[in-house]
């Protein structure tokens, strides 16, 4: 009984989790804004439903599973984040008006830099 | 219908609006990188759904499903953003 609702706690908190992070997917100005809480929220909403799962079954092999399941989750979630983030970077997605951008403007020149050098060793 | 069965449905319905929200961003979405985050989000609620279904069916194999689609979703963002720096790159006189 006090495992159905711990575990009925953890499903809902996650889902209501994911459910935040899609409004934010939806309402945000910014594709850099957006980009940040889906991710971050995303990532808490998995956390809180598999951790449930696992409690419900109350399995050791079925927490092993969930354990790689959040592993990988966890090391793929900020890496495909920051990496399509410096892609949008890179390709001239607009930032929000708002935005601040005075420590952004020496790393787009160094980005430009490096690309000028590859397409000159690219074309000799 | 027991305290716990009614809040995975309860999650599974709440989890599904937000696919459809993804999906209007998904649609709307003003630039690529846009439309592949929304289907980054798209894919871990897809995720989320397949867990709490494997509770309600009682089959655990739908765990590793879970597993693989969470390293399928990875495969497929990367892709997407090495497809735009090379785009980029490629056409940068246009």
């Amino acid at each position: 009984m006090i495992k159905d609702i711990i575990s009925a706690i953890f499903l809902l908190g996650g889902s209501g989790f994911m459910l935040i992070a899609s409004i934010g997917m939806l309402r945000f100005p910014d594709f850099y804004i957006r980009n940040s809480a889906s991710t971050k929220a995303v990532v808490l909403g998995v956390l809180l439903i598999l951790l449930g799962v696992g409690i419900h079954y109350n399995d050791t092999l079925v927490f092993l599973e969930i354990f790689a399941i959040l592993f990988f989750i966890f090391l793929i979630s900020p890496l495909s984040a920051h990496i399509v983030s410096r892609a949008a970077v890179i390709s001239n997605v607009k930032f929000w008006e708002k935005t601040n951008l005075e420590e952004l403007d020496d790393y787009v020149k160094e980005i430009r830099k490096l690309d000028q050098k590859e397409n000159r060793e690219q074309d000799s | 219908m027991n305290l716990f069965t009614a809040a995975a449905y309860i999650a599974i319905v709440m989890i599904s609006i937000s696919i459809l929200l993804t999906l209007i961003r998904f649609i709307k979405g003003p630039t690529l990188p846009d439309r592949v985050i929304s289907l980054d989000v798209f894919s871990a609620n897809l995720l989320a759904i397949l867990a709490i279904y494997s509770v309600l069916a009682e089959e655990k194999a739908y765990l590793n499903v879970a597993l693989i689609m969470s390293l399928i979703a990875f495969v497929g963002t990367m892709t997407f953003a090495y497809y735009l720096v090379q785009k980029r790159n490629k056409y940068k006189d246009d």
